[in-house]
């Protein structure tokens, strides 16, 4: 009997990013989303977080919505409220197949608030470099700074 | 005189303001078009609830200021599932119309005003080679034309403004051309534009490619740069334009083609499109 496989990397990827204090104006939140896209393909792959109020407003999560939102047949099950300013960390389950299909993907997180900015972020990530890999992105005016895990 | 025979021709416009009659500008080599375009306050739109969408309909050289308001009645919304309605009620100003719909429906909804094709007869006459112009066909011009009315030429003109608003998840059903008169077909949805991705853009008439049509692309704002920043085209032998929007906002798409006539009535046919449409922040 063989002793201790090398253990499968964790299919996970672990997202930790900050909602910014508000001085400005009314104190509305942000509506926020993370999202997995393939370079050149029309429809993002996954959907991993969404922050929203109301339906009418979630378009303004332009790129989101573009890739992701509009084709949603229920939105209920991929979203949640918006939240209050304060550092998050999320663990999501990254697909297995991509993981192991050595392609080059994008993490994205776009943050956009009423009286306020709209913030896009991207991350790169190759998967035909060894995991686990992790990236730092510097904040925007509506979300950040980020910390992105992968196989960690 | 030339001065004064234009001034002729606007208090005409300023009587009668149709789609149709401001176009009668744009075929003259003195002067130039006047741009009808619709623009939506929103062109993407997200709904649990129908959501109300309010346009604006104005002949105005200016992107996006109001110069002229139109009557509305050859408006039509094409609706996802292929319905087709009038506008409704409207409001017409002096420098603008105003109408809402209620997006009932998921999909992409085609907002289109078409003039019915109409004839349109250019000379000249008098010692100063004066352009005169009548609103008449070729046969009916023959019979009033005054006898020292030199370089006359007919056109058969059609003219189409349109845009395009999705609720939901896009549709294609009133995107596709129908193979009929002037139309365009986008390598993207026209609500899916988005700053720095390239547009290719065939032109057709009545399905066909056209090679030669012009095309000119305006982003909004004109009135606050000192350059206009039209894009200008000639389509290419497969009728294809292609561009790269760097500014996001509402633009202008325009083509125009001309085509001789094969008709008694007419020696050119005329035909003009005008899209608005938005290019989206990366």
């Amino acid at each position: 009997m063989m002793l201790a496989a090398p253990l499968a990397p964790a299919s996970d990827v672990v997202v930790s990013f900050s909602v910014p204090e508000f001085s400005d104006g009314p104190k509305q939140r942000p509506y926020v989303a993370i999202w997995l896209e393939k370079r050149g393909q029309k429809q993002a792959i996954r959907t991993f977080e969404v922050w929203y109020e109301d339906k009418k407003w979630l378009k303004d999560l332009r790129r989101w919505w573009r890739k992701s939102g509009r084709y949603q047949e229920d939105i209920d099950a991929i979203t949640s409220a918006t939240k209050p300013p304060g550092t998050y960390t999320h663990k999501y389950t990254f697909p297995k197949e991509l993981l192991e299909s050595g392609g080059k993907y994008a993490l994205y997180i776009e943050a956009v608030r009423e009286h306020g900015n709209r913030t896009l972020l991207k991350q790169p990530i190759d998967l035909s470099n060894p995991l686990p890999q992790s990236f730092e992105l510097e904040a925007g005016k509506e979300i950040g700074p980020i910390n992105i895990r992968l196989g960690d | 005189m030339r001065r004064s025979s234009l001034l002729s021709v606007s208090s005409t416009l300023k009587k009668s303001l149709t789609l149709g009659s401001l176009l009668l500008a744009s075929v003259s080599t003195y002067t130039n078009a006047h741009p009808v375009w619709v623009l939506p306050h929103e062109f993407v739109v997200s709904s649990e609830r129908p959501e109300w969408v309010t346009f604006d309909v104005t002949a105005s050289h200016t992107y996006f200021n109001y110069d002229k308001g139109l009557p509305l009645h050859t408006v039509s919304i094409h609706l996802p599932d292929g319905d087709k309605q009038g506008v409704g009620s409207y409001f017409k100003g002096h420098r603008r119309s105003v109408f809402d719909l209620q997006l009932t429906q998921d999909g992409t909804y085609r907002i289109e005003g078409k003039r019915p094709p109409y004839y349109f007869t250019e000379y000249k006459a008098g010692k100063r080679d004066t352009v005169k112009r009548m609103r008449a066909d070729k046969v009916t011009a023959a019979q009033q034309l005054p006898k020292n009315a030199r370089d006359v030429k007919t056109y058969l003109i059609s003219m189409t403004s349109m845009t395009f608003v999705t609720n939901n998840k896009p549709t294609n059903d009133q995107v596709e051309p129908k193979g009929k008169g002037l139309e365009i077909k986008l390598n993207v949805h026209p609500n899916d534009i988005v700053q720095g991705d390239e547009v290719e853009v065939t032109v057709l008439m009545d399905g066909q490619p056209t090679e030669g049509a012009k095309v000119e692309v305006t982003p909004g704002g004109t009135k606050y740069r000192d350059e206009r920043g039209v894009l200008e085209f000639k389509a290419d032998a497969e009728g294809k334009i292609r561009f790269t929007p760097e500014q996001a906002g509402p633009w202008v798409f325009y083509a125009n083609h001309t085509a001789p006539a094969e008709s008694k009535l007419a020696d050119e046919n005329y035909a003009s499109l005008y899209m608005t449409f938005e290019v989206q922040p990366e």
